[in-house]
């Protein structure tokens, strides 16, 4: 079934919570959003989002980590929206 | 323990854990700390004693884990992997404790004497965490000292642990995966074992956890050996198809779900979390359109206090010099002394008069920005405009750094993910104006010109880099991986590290460049003595004389700039006859504009051509040299042109 309450980290408006679903990027981006510490299963809300195709500021709330994304990468992470 | 030499220890841990600070409290030595991710980019050594036992520190750069995602990462697994080393402190930050232990389960596969320092306690304290220390210490098996670096706690404590461990010679455990990782792990191990553990000193667990990770470094450490490859490669595949997702998914979540689970065994949380201060602040200052007024605003202060505290300065220091200039003369009479004498006077008031006025705000205001943890949100802000010019938010990092010193500057490049944004910033970082120019331009344009023409200074120099940033993106063909970066917790500075790091960047400007400002000074007077300097200021003259319209004499100047960026303003003086309060007797506003133009951007001085080599090879240094040069002389002529 295609589940279609799941989006993209850039669809997300400011203030949403959202949980992390998977990553579709490459390796290298993968591995380091994780060492970052964004999960798959995490809740995360979006803090803000930078003008001109800026990074998107998003805080883990499972954790604490707060970290600024960057769009290409952010496109490729899947979340559901809460 | 070891019998002969000093005991090496290396500190490990996360980026932002304060382990930096940590290190400064361990051997009162001031190393470069900052709340920046990443800033040890190179590490730094230092000998100590405790107790009568000789102790090497090795502060390693910030690694979010045992893989290398940067360069600085790079350097702390090459140096955990191949140094003999007796013990590791892993720090920790304990208001990140289920993150940081991702890294210490990785560190344990060491197989090598830990003691955990738990720092930053306080902090936890004040979010609400509480951490049942001794209950870490035992799921672990690895001794804990919390510890609040910034106040120097518990460093007695923690080496009272470090001789204890290094008597008994303890080593952790490792931890176990569950059962269908481990028994790919386990296998993998043994297969190690057999064909290659002979040749490294990396423990064969480890060495098939890297490989299942399917990690670059390790890859590549096997790369000959065609027999380990396949086999990992089959047993990635193999986890693929039974877990669902990608064999280095898989193993990171294996860590990942075991320090959850320890992380909540220890962790109490006493109240729900409140908004917390961060989150105010963040409100504004990360706002998409407050936080652009406040960062214009915030540098707008900087330059400004730099101006406000430099300029009364400059003039009540360089005064008695002036006089001092105008008497020598009259008292003097041996041609070769007076050359001599004057050209010393200008070397040793250049350093008092001009230099420090603005140099000591500079870097204290710079070293307190980066403390606060304010340039990776001035990252997150122009991320967008970076964008537009081929790099994204992170470079902005090393391009500030460039306001301070261009060395440093170009170090700090190695913060970034990949190759050509890192090549792109390192030629762009000269271009942007280190603390030297800023006293250029305070001392010349402000002071003549006023403080709106510096700020002019500042807004153009902005727009050149940008412009050459798309040009040179032209070049590279791959494009930009994007940003991808922590936004640390705001930390006040202590004002005493701030101090103890300005007073180290101004001990280097007295130890080392003002020497040599004295001395090319007096050089400089030796030469106009023995008529020397009409000779390279012929050479120069093309340039300096017929593009730019400068007096031939200024030529002279520009030869020792390359040397030190503050002697140009001094060679200035010295070499027009005058003393810097009345250079504008001489040149024309006009010609001071071009001229300051034309020092902002020309060839980086030796110590940044030094580092460049090092990091990016003979050809990218060749290419800044160029690259300053001729922005230098186009944007002096356009100035020529258009005043």
């Amino acid at each position: 079934m295609f589940d279609t309450s799941l989006t993209s980290l850039v669809y997300l408006k400011p203030g949403v919570t959202a949980q992390v679903i998977s990553f579709s990027g490459g390796r290298r981006a993968r591995m380091r959003i994780m060492q970052l510490g964004i999960n798959p299963g995490d809740k995360i809300k979006i803090l803000s989002i930078g003008p001109f195709g800026g990074a998107i500021y998003i805080e883990n709330l499972s954790n604490g980590t707060r970290v600024a994304i960057g769009r290409g990468i952010a496109a490729k992470i899947i979340v559901k929206p809460l | 323990m070891r019998k002969y030499g000093p005991i090496k220890i290396a500190l490990v841990g996360q980026p932002n854990c304060g382990k930096s600070t940590l290190f400064n409290a361990i051997v009162g030595l001031k190393a470069q700390t900052s709340n920046i991710p990443g800033t040890t980019v190179q590490f730094t050594k230092s000998r100590m004693n405790y107790k009568g036992k000789i102790f090497d520190v090795i502060d390693l750069p910030g690694t979010y884990s045992l893989s290398s995602q940067d360069m600085a990462e790079h350097e702390t697994l090459k140096y955990l992997l191949t140094q003999d080393i007796d013990l590791i402190i892993n720090v920790m930050d304990a208001t990140l404790l289920s993150r940081s232990l991702e890294l210490t389960l990785q560190l344990i596969e060491l197989g090598k004497p830990m003691v955990i320092a738990l720092n930053m306690m306080d902090e936890a304290k004040s979010k609400g965490v509480e951490i049942d220390v001794k209950k870490l210490e035992k799921t672990l098996g690895i001794p804990v000292i919390p510890t609040i670096a910034v106040h120097g706690k518990g460093l007695k404590q923690l080496f009272e642990k470090i001789l204890e461990i290094l008597k008994s010679g303890k080593i952790p455990s490792s931890y176990k995966c569950s059962k269908i990782v481990e028994e790919k792990i386990n296998a993998l191990t043994k297969a190690v074992e057999k064909s290659i553990a002979g040749k490294f000193e990396i423990p064969p667990r480890l060495f098939a956890i890297k490989l299942l990770e399917n990690d670059d470094y390790f890859v590549n450490l096997v790369k000959d050996n065609k027999e380990i490859l396949e086999l990992a490669r089959k047993y990635r595949e193999e986890l693929e198809d039974i877990m669902g997702s990608p064999a280095p998914d898989v193993v990171h979540g294996e860590r990942h779900n075991l320090s959850m689970k320890i992380a909540e065994g220890v962790v109490k949380l006493k109240r729900k979390t409140r908004k917390s201060f961060d989150d105010k602040i963040d409100a504004f200052v990360m706002h998409p359109i407050f936080g652009y007024f406040i960062l214009i605003l915030v540098f707008f202060v900087f330059f400004y206090l730099i101006f406000k505290i430099g300029s009364p300065l400059e003039e009540l220091f360089t005064g008695p010099f002036d006089k001092l200039l105008t008497i020598l003369p009259q008292r003097i009479h041996n041609q070769l002394l007076l050359y001599v004498l004057d050209g010393l006077t200008q070397g040793i008031a250049g350093g008092i008069g001009i230099v420090l006025p603005y140099f000591i705000p500079l870097v204290f205001l710079l070293s307190f920005l980066e403390d606060l943890g304010y340039l990776p949100r001035v990252a997150f802000l122009l991320d967008g405009l970076m964008h537009k010019i081929g790099l994204h938010g992170k470079s902005v990092i090393p391009l500030i750094l460039g306001y301070g010193c261009s060395v440093p500057a170009i170090a700090a490049t190695r913060i970034l993910d990949n190759e050509r944004d890192r090549v792109l910033s390192a030629l762009l970082v000269p271009l942007v104006p280190c603390s030297a120019r800023i006293t250029v331009i305070f001392a010349l344009v402000a002071y003549f010109l006023g403080p709106w023409w510096a700020l002019f200074f500042f807004i153009f120099n902005i727009f050149v880099v940008s412009i050459l940033g798309k040009i040179l993106n032209g070049f590279f063909k791959t494009p930009s991986y994007g940003l991808l970066m922590e936004i640390p917790s705001y930390k006040l500075p202590s004002l005493k590290i701030t101090f103890d790091k300005t007073w180290l960047q101004v001990k280097n400007f007295v130890y080392l460049a003002w020497p040599l400002l004295i001395i090319g000074s007096v050089i400089l007077g030796v030469i106009q003595y023995m008529n020397l300097d009409s000779l390279i200021n012929t050479a120069f003259s093309p340039i300096v004389h017929s593009i730019l319209g400068l007096p031939k004499e200024v030529g002279t100047t520009l030869i020792f700039g390359i040397l030190r960026k503050e002697l140009t303003l001094v060679m200035l003086s010295q070499a027009l006859g005058t003393e810097i309060g009345k250079i504008n007797t001489i040149l024309t506003k006009e010609q001071i504009v071009v001229f300051t133009m034309f020092v902002m951007f020309y060839i980086p001085c030796i110590s940044t051509i030094g580092i460049i080599w090092k990091e990016y090879g003979k050809k990218i240094m060749l290419y800044s040299i160029l690259l300053g040069l001729s922005v230098a002389t186009i944007t002096g002529l356009i100035f020529r042109i258009v005043l």
